[in-house]
């Protein structure tokens, strides 16, 4: 048994349960900087998971719709239902419910919202930046999370990310290089 | 297939991120100007073509650009440069150096994707004189592994270790790999007219197009261009 990925499940689920959305949010931060380290892609999951649902119950116009209810009961019992299957170590079975999860997700775009689109894809860009952050290419970072590495790299442009670092070589000197190369 | 029809070309070889930030902001025309003009053949990977044109060729929002880039090809200043039994041993040495490179408390942390791999490994084999990559991991790998490494061990609260033999082997294959950005694309076609092209050459529109392609994410900083452009007359 995964104990570690049972453990920060159960976070998650009960954090979403209690309906803790800044709780979401940390946990989702934590996941995502944790399975950059370890290139673990189902940790990556449960962090767009929770930065998701994160975004969900900071919204009202979500939580207060007539149709959350229904939705966050399916949310619960998939997360539920998928700690159990880690418990018996179901792989399988995990997966499944996990993505039942995330299509309830998904879903939430077309049932309540003509507010917000793509809840779960933009989670997606805005982990694998975190990652990105945290040392990982562009490519490996978009990978971890499933996002598009287009989408990834126009989100990062936007951050403070390249401010940083301190500069190794700049545009004038990387200018003088090229300049050198091309005999100018 | 061969990439300089005489000894003077110059063969770059374009990263996805680089090839993203220059489409994106509608510089396709000023390449071809800076390929005809500082005898430059630009090259990109097989998978490259595949990530930025026939996928998202697929997809309505991202139609446009992946158009722009199939043009460049059509008309031969981008170049597809198909993988060669040679590449891809080359692929798997990488491969196997980035698995091993780097450990977080004793588990492997594995920093490059394939994608980055794939243009390294093409930029060795065709012996290309530049790489132009807009992501920040791969360009502080080549050029400043020390600076990485403190990064990481700032970052993360644990034991960050590089191996020190597979650092030394990759130094080797891939340390002197000079490279720049979409920036000093930008800034070379704004000193050699190639940049009229798209804009007029002025002050104003070489300072947008860096800030554009800060934007778009290339790995620049705020301070880098306000530095640059203080020198610009």
């Amino acid at each position: 048994m995964n104990e570690g990925l049972l453990q920060r499940l159960q976070s998650l689920s009960e954090a979403f349960s209690g309906s803790y959305a800044q709780n979401l949010k940390r946990l989702g931060n934590d996941f995502i900087e944790e399975a950059a380290e370890t290139n673990d892609t189902s940790l990556a999951r449960l962090s767009v998971i929770s930065y998701a649902l994160y975004k969900i119950l900071s919204k009202d116009h979500f939580v207060k719709n007539k149709g959350w209810g229904a939705i966050s009961r399916n949310i619960s019992a998939e997360l539920l239902k998928a700690a159990r299957a880690l418990e018996k170590n179901d792989i399988g079975a995990f997966a499944r419910s996990i993505d039942n999860a995330v299509k309830s997700i998904e879903g939430i775009d077309d049932e309540l919202s003509n507010y917000a689109k793509n809840i779960y894809e933009k989670a997606r860009i805005k982990q694998a930046s975190t990652a990105y952050a945290a040392g990982l290419s562009l490519n490996q970072a978009a990978a971890l999370t499933g996002a598009d590495s287009k989408e990834v790299q126009k989100y990062i442009g936007f951050t403070r990310i390249h401010d940083e670092q301190p500069v190794h070589m700049g545009i004038e000197a990387r200018m003088k290089m090229l300049r050198g190369l091309l005999g100018k | 297939m061969t990439y300089s029809n005489s000894s003077a070309q110059k063969k770059i070889v374009l990263d996805s991120s680089t090839l993203i930030t220059i489409s994106d902001n509608c510089m396709m025309k000023v390449m071809k100007a800076l390929s005809e003009r500082e005898n430059i053949s630009f090259i990109i990977p097989e998978s490259v073509y595949a990530e930025s044109v026939q996928t998202p060729m697929k997809i309505r929002r991202f139609g446009l650009n992946a158009i722009r880039i199939r043009d460049a090809v059509e008309e031969g200043y981008v170049k597809i440069a198909k993988a060669t039994p040679q590449t891809r041993q080359r692929l798997e040495q990488i491969e196997q150096i980035s698995q091993n490179l780097c450990t977080f408390n004793g588990e492997k942390m594995i920093l490059l994707h394939l994608g980055e791999m794939e243009t390294l490994a093409l930029h060795r084999e065709i012996g290309a004189d530049a790489l132009a990559i807009d992501e920040r991991t791969t360009r502080m790998l080549i050029e400043e592994p020390e600076g990485l490494l403190s990064f990481l061990r700032k970052r993360h609260h644990g034991k960050i270790i590089m191996n020190t033999a597979q650092l030394g082997e990759f130094r080797r294959e891939y340390g002197g790999i000079k490279i720049i950005r979409s920036t000093e694309l930008i800034s070379l076609a704004y000193s050699d007219g190639s940049f009229a092209e798209e804009i007029h050459a002025t002050k104003q529109a070489l300072e947008a197009a860096l800030f554009a392609a800060k934007f778009g994410g290339c790995a620049v900083s705020f301070e880098e261009i306000k530095s640059y452009m203080g020198k610009i007359r």
